[in-house]
């Protein structure tokens, strides 16, 4: 019934599935409470919108190369979700917020989550859909598209949330020399070394993908993340078992996991 | 097919491009600013023909298709001009149904294709590594330190990512040396990057010291004019009144959590 | 302190150094001793031991951006297989390597590509295929579900080669051309892992080598059999085709110029860092 080869994946898939959904069910329920260990790189957002406000200048917000229709999709999800809680700031303290999508799919989406928010911030009327402005669907146009913009606009504060290839440090370095405040992000391992060195704060990896339930404190999002801590376990577990089991000289985990 | 004299306008266009392009490194102008325009202009365009040219070619012609009596492509299509309503204030909500979709496929299509590369045949890897038999502890680098190091990388980096315990006793100190494990891989990346950006730039003068048309024209000769039009817009461009700058507020401390 | 300054040195006099240093060596080759990775023999070997007539998937999945790394790999990989007697699928999932493709494919082929007469029965070029990771999976399952024509707009299911290629289960060697997302990490995802798995279908990577590390863990495991890294493995690569065939060594020059380039931001990390900690420890700024 299972494809060979895949039995152990589907173990695997099974196993987390369900730890996730314990955890989720259980958090929902009120039955525990999972602390979400602090992440600086968000709790700066608000000085940075603060910043801007102060200064009257804009903020820049991108979400990398990544679109919904490729397999980075969920670190554009992330850095949507992020775009929401920045555009309720910007627009409860008045700052200017200006958004750059390079997929020209996430458009459509980001229009709709900054009304959203400017919406639930009560300030429906201030929401200018210009603020989001493509500037083409290619890697480095889009880079210098923004660069451009970031220079001549003299932005406050730079943010950057999603999935980054080789534009990350271009992005990073050009914002580092303009003196804006800068918070990245990305689950790209290659390139997080520039948003480490480059930006004020920087958000590795999966912290990208744990901001949506540490901004909004909604128990099935913070019950998603415990039970992916969860999964972590089994993980770590697993490799554990199998080094003593393999140094022991018992292939048992081992031929199951090619099954 | 291009006609070869294109060749030469290619190259002398290039030429033009690139110095203004690299002239963005000395200081922001209107060339380097030109050329970021023709260069956004440009790549709005080829992806908006490619995708049209793909969408032709995926569901109108060829094997099995619309034009040979298959009509089941009508479908996609029907979806995918869902996306338009954007553009719509009364059914704007409907656009949302060809993202939900797209967004559904790819989360299904990736958790099959990741759990079995990225977990299982990881895991795998991972337990296999050679801790004891012949040869493991002889020789330089040892074999079974190498496995060791990877061992302990995996484990105590992947500690860095819990994020509902807090990181004290013995995960605080996993969680350090995890830390310790994702810099120096950081690093590796870095230096990987330099490489890469060195090959692109020299990829850049190569263009420039290499290209030639016909004998008689070599890129490089174009070079100095290039650089005279950027020397003299920039001289025009400091003869320009500046508006006054506001005051740039310092930034806070970067947080040392 | 001079390295105190040196720290705080204006860029531009980094990038004028750097240009200076760095065209050394394109003008004046310093024909530097190339040693050739282990990596590299892992796309040789691999490439070698295919025999005439098996198919190989060569998919460009870059842009024009990397064009100075991922070109030439290509270029002396497909230069290889032809003379092994591989019969080659060309195509891209990057809608900017589509024209790319059919540039590699001409150096490699002669500027009559597609007109020559192995066109349809030992190579083809489908161009670019939509729908990344989908467009790949789509692609292993079932070719002719892919995409309808070829990059020249004759129908699939007239070109004898993808008569008999119907999926990736006919495919003996899938070599990628990659800078980014989609590339070797959907291929073994989307492909290799419904199809057999490593033994089935070898992976060879030709990457930017920004994206080289984080192939390692799949390179160990065996999901990858063997990658050029950047510009030193197109290199690495055309050196092993001049040693075997009349095949130009071109990057010779560029290789050289990567070595000074490297060894000049090695002594600007070691000098920035060193005035940095001169700093720090002085009582200065943390």
């Amino acid at each position: 019934m299972i494809n060979e080869g895949l039995v152990a994946s589907f173990a695997f898939l099974i196993i987390v599935v369900a730890e996730g959904l314990i955890a989720l069910f259980l958090t929902r329920a009120g039955k525990t409470h999972p602390k979400i260990r602090k992440i600086p790189g968000l709790e700066a957002i608000e000085e940075a919108v603060g910043r801007a406000t102060e200064m009257g200048r804009p903020i820049a917000y991108t979400t990398g190369l990544g679109g919904i229709r490729d397999q980075v999709y969920y670190q554009t999800i992330a850095g949507l979700n992020i775009l929401g809680y920045t555009a309720e700031l910007a627009a409860k303290y008045g700052a200017k917020l200006k958004y750059f999508p390079y997929d020209p799919t996430v458009m459509p989406l980001a229009v709709d989550v900054m009304e959203q928010a400017y919406i639930s911030a009560g300030k429906p009327e201030e929401f200018n859909p210009e603020n989001v402005q493509y500037l083409g669907g290619d890697q480095f146009p889009w880079a210098f598209g923004v660069l451009g913009i970031m220079y001549r606009e003299k932005t406050a504060a730079n943010i950057h949330m999603g999935p980054f290839w080789a534009e990350s440090l271009i992005l990073a370095e050009a914002g580092f020399y303009t003196g804006a405040i800068q918070i990245a992000g990305t689950a790209n391992y290659h390139q997080i070394h520039f948003f480490v060195v480059a930006a004020d704060y920087a958000l590795i990896g999966e912290e990208l993908m744990a901001a949506g339930a540490y901004l909004s404190k909604d128990p099935t999002q913070i019950g998603s993340l415990w039970g992916a801590d969860f999964s972590k376990i089994t993980t770590m577990a697993l490799i554990l078992l199998g080094v003593i089991m393999t140094a022991a000289g018992i292939n048992a985990l081992n031929d199951f996991l090619v099954l | 097919m291009i006609p070869p004299e294109l060749d030469l306008f290619a190259a002398i266009f290039g030429v033009f491009v690139t110095i203004f392009i690299y002239s963005f490194l000395w200081k922001e102008n209107p060339l380097s600013r030109a050329v970021e325009h023709l260069f956004i202009g440009l790549a709005a365009v080829f992806t908006l023909a490619f995708m049209y040219d793909a969408a032709l070619t995926q569901a109108f012609w060829g094997t099995e298709r619309i034009a040979e009596g298959n009509f089941i492509w009508v479908i996609p299509i029907l979806i995918s001009l869902m996306y338009f309503f954007f553009f719509s204030k009364k059914y704007f909500f409907l656009y949302r149904y060809p993202v939900s979709i797209v967004a559904g496929i790819m989360a299904g299509m990736m958790i099959t294709g990741m759990i079995q590369s990225n977990f299982i045949a990881q895991i795998e890897s991972t337990v296999t590594l050679p801790l004891v038999g012949t040869g493991v502890w002889e020789g330089w680098p040892l074999p079974g330190l190498d496995s060791i190091i990877i061992i302990i990388g995996v484990i105590t980096a992947l500690s860095f990512f819990f994020f509902t315990w807090e990181h004290k006793g013995a995960l605080g100190i996993s969680t350090r040396i995890g830390r310790y494990f994702l810099m120096a891989t950081f690093g590796a990346a870095y230096g990987g990057t330099v490489m890469a950006r060195m090959s692109l730039f020299i990829g850049r003068l190569r263009f420039l010291y290499e290209t030639s048309y016909a004998d008689w024209f070599w890129a490089w000769y174009l070079v100095p004019i290039a650089v005279l039009c950027v020397i003299i817009v920039a001289v025009w461009q400091r003869s320009r009144p500046t508006p006054p700058e506001s005051e740039i507020p310092p930034k806070k401390q970067k947080s040392k959590d | 302190m001079a390295l105190e300054k040196i720290t705080h040195l204006d860029r531009r006099y980094i990038y004028i150094l750097l240009f200076f240093f760095v065209s050394i060596p394109l003008l004046a080759p310093l024909k530097l001793p190339i040693p050739i990775s282990e990596h590299t023999y892992g796309v040789y070997d691999t490439t070698n031991a295919m025999s005439a007539g098996d198919v190989a998937v060569c998919s460009f999945d870059f842009g024009p951006a990397t064009i100075p790394e991922n070109r030439p790999q290509a270029a002396a990989w497909i230069f290889h297989a032809r003379e092994l007697g591989l019969r080659i699928v060309a195509l891209a999932f990057w809608a900017g390597g589509g024209p790319i493709g059919e540039d590699v494919l001409r150096d490699v082929y002669g500027s009559d590509f597609p007109n020559i007469p192995e066109y349809g029965t030992e190579v083809v070029y489908l161009g670019y295929i939509p729908g990344n990771e989908v467009g790949m999976q789509t692609f292993g399952d079932n070719t002719q579900s892919a995409k309808g024509t070829d990059h020249y707009g004759t129908p699939i299911g007239d070109l004898p080669l993808m008569q008999e290629v119907t999926s990736a289960e006919q495919v003996d060697l899938w070599a990628e051309w990659t800078s980014g997302t989609p590339g070797e990490q959907q291929v073994i995802q989307f492909v290799q892992g419904r199809h057999g798995g490593p033994s089935a279908l070898p992976i060879v990577v030709g990457s930017t080598a920004v994206s080289v590390p984080g192939m390692m863990p799949f390179y160990a495991a065996g999901q990858i059999v063997g990658i050029l890294n950047g510009l030193a493995g197109a290199g690495e690569y055309e050196k092993l085709m001049s040693n075997d065939y009349d095949y130009p060594f071109e990057q010779g020059p560029g290789l050289d110029a990567q070595s000074v380039a490297h060894v000049l931001v090695i002594l600007f990390v070691a000098v920035g860092n060193i005035g940095y900690a001169i700093r720090r420890y002085s009582g200065g700024e943390s």
